[in-house]
């Protein structure tokens, strides 16, 4: 019985990493492909009127575009397994070194918005569901509602109109002191906030008559107890599958935070390498930003696996 | 509920009465006035003016007319397209099915607007371009949706009577499917028309959508956030107008959402 257990998760171990991997694949290709979407031809576009037919050349060499399709489609291959993604056109740094550290600023911001509204978010539901009073209830959900809708183009203005013009409490935009991390992470914590808030409190209220609750009411425990260890066991499942589900709002929401707070993150340079036409950053930066998406949902997958012993 | 859905389609409802007077008027959105530049509300422009003494007003009222060009014209696109792929997919199964599964999959890989931008980002920046990434990465929603509910019909029995009368497979998906999955397809067209809203407003904020004289919601948002020091009013009124308009489709959507399930 044990090793026919132990089998189906290992089973599960392997499909699950082969679907991984074959994802990590087929979105590498289609953003390094999406070269070919430039009409006409792509190194012309790039290098400008009046180029060189050097530039031409090493432009060409860059993109890889001298050789055939299949060429190309080996080579792309094999610079994923070396993981290397070739030159910037204009600052002539590779790009790995210019996309690594900002990964690391993205992956601050996203981690730093992520614990921010795991810590206020559930014990907000929490508290809520606590006084038991309907009208409360009622008006917290509607006000995360709204919350969640708002696209973090506008959460941002907003936020430093009150927080840094009026009261003057964060720096505006750039990276330069401890609190810069503050407003950036707050636009895109709160959407996945009232999101947590919000599902805590419903997944609470429909809990409050459960057999659970009610044996350890029995007990003569206290009510705070209960629900911060019984009901918040009980709802970490659907909370893990929300927050997975919101995780792709957070990492599109980070790309348009880092450019309005100038946050050097891979979301600033993605945009960046856009405007300038510097086609290999922007490759790499799109196919970063996918691979962590699919990374944590691929971790949660098995986060989930562990937290429910029904599906093991 | 049904009063919800009447609150919800009140805003959406202004603009469209705005929009009529603003052709019947010919308000002008590139009309600058150097002395009033970033003029705060008062009677004749009630949003005030911009960086350029143009009317707030009178920009987001073309904004819109040019957002919901765009808008529109995708969510028909997407919709037509997803609802179709999903009902063929459903209904043949096989690797028709799986085919479209791991397209829907690789495309969900890319959260959020980042495939719209990836999208236009290599392409010049024009009305189709934009078209195209907002079509390209929106019509998995109407496919997951047309694909879940075909697969359940399937197994209904008016379904099976039609099969035993051997009626065409397409003839089935036209007369029998299609019309049972409407209701849930219309839920998913409000929630696919706020974050196409959101998504194209986002893509001219980067810079990447409808070019410079030309209004629109996200362009406005960007210069209004430039001016976020000396005119607030300006940022205010532009990110009301875009947030009333998404909560009034997404709450149409939940509206309906509701209704269905009752």
């Amino acid at each position: 019985m044990l090793e026919k257990k132990s089998l189906s998760m290992n089973n599960f171990f392997v499909k699950k990493t082969i679907h991984f991997f074959l994802l990590v694949l087929s979105v590498y290709l289609l953003s390094f492909f999406l070269v070919r979407l430039i009409p006409g031809d792509p190194v012309d576009t790039i290098a400008g009127i009046g180029n060189s037919s050097v530039d031409v050349a090493l432009i060409k060499q860059q993109l890889g575009l001298e050789q055939s399709f299949f060429g190309q489609l080996k080579t792309a291959i094999k610079n994923l397994v070396l993981f290397d993604f070739g030159l910037s056109i204009h600052q002539g740094l590779s790009v790995n070194d210019i996309i690594k550290p900002a990964l690391i600023n993205t992956y601050t911001l996203a981690l730093t918005a992520v614990i921010i509204s795991i810590l206020i978010g559930i014990p907000l539901g929490l508290f809520v569901s606590l006084t038991n009073k309907n009208e409360i209830i009622n008006i917290v959900k509607k006000i995360c509602n709204i919350i969640i809708a708002i696209p973090s183009f506008i959460l941002a203005p907003i936020l430093i109109l009150v927080f840094s013009m009026q009261l003057n409490w964060f720096p505006v935009s750039g990276m330069d002191s401890h609190l810069s991390i503050v407003l950036p992470s707050l636009t895109l914590a709160l959407g996945l906030l009232c999101y947590l808030a919000n599902m805590t409190l419903d997944c609470a209220n429909d809990l409050k008559e459960n057999a659970v609750i009610t044996t350890a009411r029995s007990k003569g425990l206290r009510v705070e107890k209960i629900y911060f260890i019984h009901i918040l066991r009980l709802i970490s499942l659907p909370l893990v599958t929300a927050i997975g589900m919101q995780l792709g709002g957070l990492l599109s929401g980070a790309i348009i935070t880092e450019m309005i707070f100038s946050w050097n993150g891979v979301g600033k340079i993605l945009i960046d390498s856009i405007h300038q036409r510097d086609y290999p950053i922007t490759q790499a930066a799109i196919f970063f930003i996918a691979i962590t998406f699919v990374a944590i949902n691929f971790i949660l997958e098995f986060i989930y696996r562990k937290l429910d012993p029904r599906i093991r | 509920m049904i009063q919800m859905l009447k609150i919800s389609l009140f805003f959406p409802a202004i603009f469209l009465i705005l929009v009529v007077l603003n052709f019947s008027f010919n308000w002008d959105p590139y009309l600058m006035n150097f002395e009033l530049i970033l003029e705060t509300p008062q009677w004749n422009a009630p949003f005030g003016y911009d960086d350029f003494g143009r009317d707030i007003f009178i920009r987001l009222i073309n904004g819109f007319v040019s957002s919901f060009q765009i808008v529109i014209l995708a969510t028909l696109i997407t919709f037509t397209l997803g609802t179709f792929l999903g009902c063929l997919a459903g209904f043949y199964g096989g690797y028709l099915d799986r085919f479209l599964l791991s397209v829907i999959t690789i495309i969900q890989a890319f959260p959020g607007i980042l495939l719209v931008i990836a999208v236009a980002a290599f392409l010049e920046t024009s009305f189709l371009s934009i078209l195209f990434a907002l079509t390209v990465s929106s019509w998995i929603g109407f496919a997951r949706i047309a694909r879940s509910q075909t697969l359940s019909l399937k197994e209904a029995d008016f379904v099976k009577a039609a099969v035993s009368m051997g009626s065409g497979k397409l003839r089935i998906i036209k007369k029998h499917i299609f019309p049972n999955i409407l209701n849930a397809i219309f839920v998913e067209l409000n929630f696919t028309i706020a974050n196409l809203i959101i998504a194209e407003a986002g893509l001219s904020f980067l810079g990447l959508g409808v070019s410079a004289p030309f209004p629109s919601w996200g362009s406005m948002l960007r210069d209004s956030v430039d001016y976020l020091l000396v005119a607030p009013h300006y940022v205010v009124f532009v990110s009301f107008c875009i947030i009333s308009m998404i909560l009034s489709f997404n709450a149409i959507g939940a509206g309906l959402l509701n209704n269905e399930n009752k």
